[in-house]
């Protein structure tokens, strides 16, 4: 069982939730870079959360399927088409043999994922199949998909091979989706207004000048066409240091803002380094790292500053509600059969 | 606990910040390690700072900073004498070396002068980043220390040794780089399928032995 990627769009790659516990011998998580909708999709399907999807970025790739499966489409809405009519996204969709996805522009948001039944047959290293680029390993041969890979699917579950061919017999050759329930993700709202990002302070934030961290918090900083999974360089207000600082690499995570002397942010994402030279001045906190990847080159950031505990409480309340999501998925599949 | 610093660094990590450089960060890293705290995902040491990644939905940023507070004890003790040293070889053919030739004429130094100034200190593996199993090694000889390119090139063959300011170091992987680079080893650095991928680890000592470049061919 296979699919064919027949075009591989701008950046095709396969992820899941990212290597833990290798940072101290410099390999970064890496992962979905909007780990909610890599998860849902994986649940949507009957796959575990952590399966492999494929992460896929503002212009998305046309997929051919090779066997009768489920998907499912998380994340950003990049006009996703079967066969020419349109596909609706956060759902559970019965994929017949010899269909082809393909993708057009993106509606709202960067960064669409796509689970399958079974997930994707490529090896785990260092505990996770997510592409890591810098050191080409993981994913498709340790890069992003080309024109032509075809990718193996992994084994399905009793419950996943058995509801596939009830759908086979039942579903009257046709490709269908199932109308009666959807998820939603985090997303920017259509329109000019800036996408609102919660920041808690860095370790060298007191370190810069007053009206630096009064920019930080109060005017919006637009994402430059240099946004990558390695990183999103920031235009807007110039930030400085109150006094020049004598910086030591430091640890780096997915959401620290360093600036650079010339004063423009760099905020860095899932495939960031571990360690990083320039000053700390904030973090973005976890409740909006979704909403982060689906921030595309243009978009405008707002940046609101908490503090560490009501970050906490945000994601604490995003994570039980994501929990209630994950159950009724899983009710969904344990009724089905 | 005055030396040490901690900081929130996001909402699942914190940050400990040490005086400076000179402090052994292996010694609170196995501290760290020992504690066994649940829910911590990542421990990483840099030069003068150690991230702890932990899982927020179990800990409290104020509850886990003091449990680390309290249990972490604060010692003076700079780095300890290396109880062995990891040889590895380089050549320093400019074929290998493309800075190399420059850096010696820049210090007004021959180039078998540079070669002996890099291959005779004992380094210490201060922390593995920027690449996985990337080892920053200080300090290098002050007379060939050297700033990083201002324009990083665009590839840096994988075993490449370079120079930047004090530290030296070697790339794992073929990658951009602006680090000087003097030299080449044959040893893979780094193997995601090896139990132990990195070749390298903080607190390590290393010495560099020069190779012929017949010797940098054969090597298996």
């Amino acid at each position: 069982m296979f699919i064919t990627i027949q075009k591989a769009g701008l950046l095709t790659s396969i992820q899941d939730q990212g290597r833990i516990g290798y940072q101290h011998i410099g390999v970064t998580t890496g992962g979905a870079m909007d780990p909610l909708a890599a998860r849902l999709a994986n649940l949507l399907v009957g796959n575990s959360e952590n399966e492999s999807v494929l992460e896929m970025t503002l212009i998305g790739p046309t997929i051919q399927f090779h066997m009768d499966t489920f998907i499912a489409i998380c994340g950003a809405h990049l006009s996703p088409t079967l066969n020419t009519l349109p596909l609706p996204t956060g759902k559970l969709l019965f994929i017949r043999k010899g269909s082809t996805l393909s993708f057009g522009k993106t509606q709202v948001g960067c960064r669409a994922y796509l689970a399958i039944a079974g997930g994707f047959q490529v090896s785990s290293v260092l505990g996770s199949k997510s592409t890591h680029f810098p050191a080409q390993f993981g994913g498709v041969a340790g890069r992003a998909c080309r024109d032509g890979d075809q990718i193996k699917i992994g084994q399905w579950s009793e419950k996943q091979r058995n509801m596939i061919q009830v759908y086979t017999r039942l579903a009257d050759s046709k490709s269908t989706y199932f109308r009666s329930y959807f998820i939603t993700t985090p997303l920017p709202k259509n329109g000019s207004r800036p996408i609102l990002i919660r920041i808690i302070a860095g370790p060298q934030y007191q370190h810069f000048t007053e009206m630096s961290k009064q920019h930080l918090r109060r005017t919006p900083y637009r994402v430059n066409e240099q946004a990558n999974r390695m990183g999103y360089r920031l235009d807007g207000a110039s930030l400085s240091l109150s006094t020049p600082l004598e910086m030591l690499s430091e640890p780096v995570l997915f959401g620290t803002i360093q600036v650079p002397p010339s004063g423009q942010p760099i905020l860095l994402a899932a495939d960031a380094q571990t360690v990083g030279g320039y000053p700390k001045i904030a973090q973005v906190a976890s409740v909006d790292r979704s909403l982060l990847a689906q921030a595309k080159p243009g978009n405008w950031l707002q940046f609101q500053l908490v503090d560490v505990q009501e970050a906490q409480s945000l994601l604490r309340r995003q994570a039980l509600q994501y929990d209630i999501m994950k159950q009724a998925l899983r009710m969904k599949w344990r009724q089905i059969v | 606990m005055h030396s040490i610093h901690i900081t929130p660094l996001g909402d699942h990590a914190l940050q400990l910040t040490f005086p400076d450089e000179t402090v052994d960060l292996q010694l609170y890293v196995d501290q760290l390690c020992n504690l066994s705290l649940p829910g911590v995902s990542d421990i990483v040491p840099t030069y003068a700072a150690i991230a702890i990644v932990y899982d927020p939905l179990i800990w409290d940023y104020g509850v886990i900073r003091k449990q680390i507070a309290e249990q972490l004890t604060y010692t003076s003790i700079s780095t300890p004498p290396p109880t062995s040293i990891i040889e590895i070889p380089v050549c320093y053919d400019p074929v290998f070396g493309p800075d190399l030739e420059r850096l010696a004429v820049h210090h007004q130094l021959t180039t078998e002068e540079v070669i002996t100034m890099h291959s005779m200190p004992v380094y210490r593996v201060q922390f593995i980043g920027f690449a996985p199993g990337f080892p920053y090694l200080s300090d290098v000889h002050p007379k060939i220390a050297t700033p990083r390119h201002q324009t990083p090139r665009f590839t840096v063959s994988a075993g490449s040794v370079g120079i930047a300011g004090k530290q030296t170091g070697i790339y794992p992987f073929t990658s951009p780089g602006g680090w000087q680079i003097i030299g080449r080893t044959p040893i893979p650095l780094f193997d995601p399928f090896r139990p132990e991928p990195s070749f390298l680890h903080a607190g390590d000592h290393i010495r560099f032995i020069p190779i012929s470049a017949s010797q940098f061919q054969s090597w298996k």
